[in-house]
């Protein structure tokens, strides 16, 4: 179970691609500050711990015991994704709408995904986010007639900065992510971590300067004013595209929870011998129960503590190994 | 069955590695034993320079004029010269004092020399000695060298592989002169005893590879091996995914390309198409003819391509989910015409388009199957009678048969990936027509994982796309020049999972 760099990005910028896609904040200025202060944060948090783990964390096999903690975190990860699924279908009318429709077509989808390992979902990563990529620009050319200068100005709701610094950081519940998954990269992880972290800047301060110069004030009025900025966008005289960006969606979605079953399923063998069935039933059946609403407001503290368990733990660890090598 | 029968039976066959026996009697019983007294088998027994022997051939496996000059007049001169000789001398004077052929095996047991007899040697056999000393005269009817049938090219090479292996081996040989290119021969199949040949470059593929190819070819148990479709499942995983990772072509010009790019080329008796592994996935979308043009056009081909793969797989699903699901998507007098054309159609369009998909397999299939001279009724009663007739009546709307029409026709640009596209086709369909984009983007995320995942030998189906190898992506984003393409060296080896 390895990943190259660039499959590294490639999961990690899609993990923040999902979460912004699926995000309800409005775009303004005061969100691009917030989330360029949010990325140096993380940035400062993630960096050195990677760094320590190169030196004094070579196997990751070994911890297999303590990894129950990162199984819980991705399970929890795709726990949030399937209530973010939900949600967004009942709301942007997608052809699969209910409670449980979604869930389970996904959930299929998924399971097979998930059984091909950790190599097939960076690959395909690599690609879904040339997709990704591709269908942005998409927006950002087709929708670029619609902008209005005027429109760009701060948070209609008046929201601080610092609000913006922590919806950021919430929806960045993939930040122990790019700690634990840079454990599985082979080599310049630290590589695939700056550039996931200045393409996750660029995604997010060009679509939210986008979407504040073409939707304006409707942003804060949307549920979920990416799909609200789709439907500005034109592309071929076709009267409106969001339909295409459900496919930009599903793709990202499914690399999201595909990555979160195989990693929790890599902890989870220990205890059970079908460990990616486990690990989905328990994301879906969570979703189910959670949906979006209790799990938004959650979001930032669960963030912050599984970030910090992480963190903690892989110092530990590593400190630990520093000893036993020092006594031998 | 009676006990005595199977024990019959049971004698038949364990012959395969039994020695032969010294009395020419002997011999000749069992061999009659061995072949239930096959008509074909003709003994002609003689005595020569005072030696009895026999020589045993297989009617209509042999040239006539070519045994005769070969061996009978040779044979008959000897007797006619009164030399006098022992089985033994007899057996070594022929060996090694005459050339009376250029193929001369021999052998010592009956499988081999049942199995020489019936691929078309003469072989000759003696009182008082073990051995058999066999002759290449074959004769028997081949297909000649013609142009293929599945890979048409406008400025590459006309002509294409056929049945015999020996055939095919110096087609290839004729191209690749170096000493490099090997050519290996093997017998598989328990009772078709089938000549299979091994074709590498000794300085492209590495041993291990090698061995790798052939201890799967070891492992086939199969009785009879009539195609290449029998041996490619033994070439590729157990547990295959959804695209092909092994290759056929009926051209030489391409086997040879594949040869010095570092492949394996795997060429059966019997049938012209030859294997080749591995395969990656972005070959299905080149052809010989590429590399013949200038590389803006084959770049144009090749985009045109990659398109058109996209467009058969996807543009019957799309247009339904949109159609049914997102008509927002279509503008306004697209949406008008549509309605226009929907509006009578007595069907849901999900059944309208599954049953005209349905159709054209099925008169796909038919045009395949039939024979030559009714064949010309099947374009006459599927293009005016269902296709006119259907839409006239209403039954089916003209948009939905444009789209089934664009989609099939696109499919016929990469052939190579016939199978799985009209396959997915109809899953793309459904899944678009239930569930809409969403459905569709979850069963493409399926195929992508697939596709991802696919290995043989360890060399990944979809590199160099992923994992990403920029120097590799040269000849699948454009085609490049020979100029730059001279000096790259480029193998197989390179793009391997490390």
């Amino acid at each position: 179970m390895k990943l190259s760099f660039g499959q590294l990005w490639a999961v990690l910028f899609l993990f923040r691609a999902f979460t912004f896609i699926s995000s309800a904040a409005d775009y303004s200025v005061q969100r691009i500050l917030g989330t360029a202060v949010s990325v140096l944060i993380q940035l400062f948090i993630a960096v050195p711990v990677i760094r320590f783990c190169r030196k004094n964390i070579s196997d990751t096999e070994k911890f297999r015991k303590g990894g129950i903690l990162f199984a819980l975190y991705f399970i929890y990860t795709g726990m949030t994704a399937f209530g973010k699924i939900l949600d967004i279908t009942a709301a942007e009318n997608f052809a699969v709408s209910g409670k449980i429709f979604p869930v389970v077509l996904t959930a299929a989808a998924v399971l097979y995904c998930s059984r091909l390992g950790l190599g097939s979902a960076g690959r395909a990563a690599v690609v879904v986010s040339g997709i990704f990529i591709l269908f942005t620009a998409i927006l950002v050319l087709t929708s670029s007639g619609d902008i209005k200068a005027e429109n760009i100005s701060g948070s209609y709701d008046e929201n601080p900065v610092y609000h913006y610094i922590l919806t950021d950081f919430s929806e960045s519940t993939e930040l122990p992510a790019v700690i634990i998954l840079s454990l599985f990269t082979d080599r310049n992880r630290e590589k695939g971590v700056y550039i996931y972290f200045a393409s996750k800047f660029l995604l997010v301060s060009v679509v939210t300067l986008l979407g504040a110069a073409v939707l304006g004030r409707v942003s804060a009025l949307a549920d979920y004013p990416f799909f609200e900025l789709c439907s500005f966008s034109s592309p071929l005289g076709v009267q409106r595209s969001d339909a295409l960006f459900i496919s930009a969606y599903a793709l990202t979605a499914v690399i999201f929870i595909t990555v979160g079953i195989v990693m929790s399923a890599f902890w989870l063998k220990k205890y059970f011998s079908h460990a990616e069935i486990v690990s989905m039933i328990f994301m879906a059946a969570g979703g189910l129960v959670l949906r979006g609403e209790a799990v938004y407001t959650a979001d930032f503290i669960f963030t912050a503590a599984f970030t910090s368990a992480v963190v903690i733990y892989l110092i530990l660890k590593g400190k630990r190994n520093d000893r036993k090598e020092c006594c031998t | 069955m009676k006990r005595a029968d199977i024990m019959e039976m049971n004698v038949h066959l364990d012959y395969q590695d039994d020695i032969l026996d010294i009395s020419l009697k002997k011999k000749l019983e069992r061999l009659k034993q061995i072949t239930s007294e096959s008509s074909d088998l003709l003994i002609n027994e003689v005595d020569i320079a005072g030696v009895k022997t026999a020589l045993l051939c297989c009617e209509g496996m042999l040239s006539t004029s070519t045994v005769t000059e070969l061996v009978l007049e040779p044979l008959n001169k000897l007797n006619d010269s009164g030399m006098i000789l022992t089985a033994e001398e007899l057996m070594d004077y022929l060996d090694t004092k005459k050339l009376l052929s250029v193929d001369r095996p021999k052998s010592d047991n009956y499988g081999d020399t049942v199995r020489l007899i019936n691929s078309g040697f003469a072989v000759l056999i003696a009182e008082g000695n073990s051995r058999a000393l066999a002759f290449g005269v074959q004769g028997y009817n081949t297909r000649g060298v013609s142009e293929p049938t599945s890979e048409q090219n406008i400025m590459g090479a006309h002509d294409g592989f056929t049945e015999t292996v020996r055939t095919n081996m110096s087609l290839i040989r004729r191209r690749m002169k170096t000493p490099f290119l090997k050519l290996e021969l093997f017998i598989m199949g328990k009772k078709s005893h089938t000549d299979i040949c091994l074709a590498y470059m000794t300085d492209r593929v590495p041993v291990k590879f090698i061995n790798r190819i052939k201890k799967s070819l070891k492992s086939m148990e199969l009785e009879t091996i009539l195609s290449s479709g029998y041996v490619r499942p033994f070439l590729e995983p157990e547990h295959s995914g959804i695209f092909d990772s092994s290759g056929v072509t009926e051209r030489p010009d391409v086997l040879c390309s594949k040869l010095l790019e570092g492949r394996v080329g795997v060429i059966v008796d019997g049938t012209p198409f030859v294997i080749f592994v591995p395969k990656l996935f972005t070959e299905n979308f080149q052809t010989m003819d590429d590399y013949n043009c200038k590389p803006y056009y084959a770049t144009f081909v090749r985009w045109l391509k990659y398109a058109a793969f996209f467009i058969s797989l996807l543009l019957p699903g799309v247009y339904t989910a949109i159609a049914i699901h997102h008509p927002a998507f279509f503008n306004k007098t697209l949406l008008m015409m549509l309605v226009e054309a929907e509006k009578n159609a007595p069907l849901s369009l999900i059944t309208e388009s599954i049953i005209v998909l349905l159709m054209y397999e099925v008169i796909r299939e038919a045009g395949i199957r039939l024979p030559e001279a009714v064949g010309g009724a099947v374009s006459i009663v599927s293009g005016l009678i269902i296709g006119d007739a259907a839409v006239d009546s209403g039954l089916i709307s003209t948009p939905m048969l444009t789209v089934i029409a664009i989609s099939v026709v696109s499919g016929f640009v990469i052939p190579d990936l016939d199978h799985p596209i009209t396959v997915f086709r109809f899953l793309f369909l459904i899944a678009g027509g239930i569930w809409g984009l969403y459905g569709i983007s979850l069963l493409g995320s399926v195929l992508l994982f697939n596709l991802c995942a696919a290995d043989n030998y360890e060399f990944l189906l979809l590199s160099p796309v992923s994992p990403f190898k920029r120097s590799s992506m040269r000849d699948i984003i454009t085609r490049v020049g020979f100029r730059k393409m001279q000096s790259s060296g480029f193998t197989v080896e390179q793009l391997k999972q490390r």
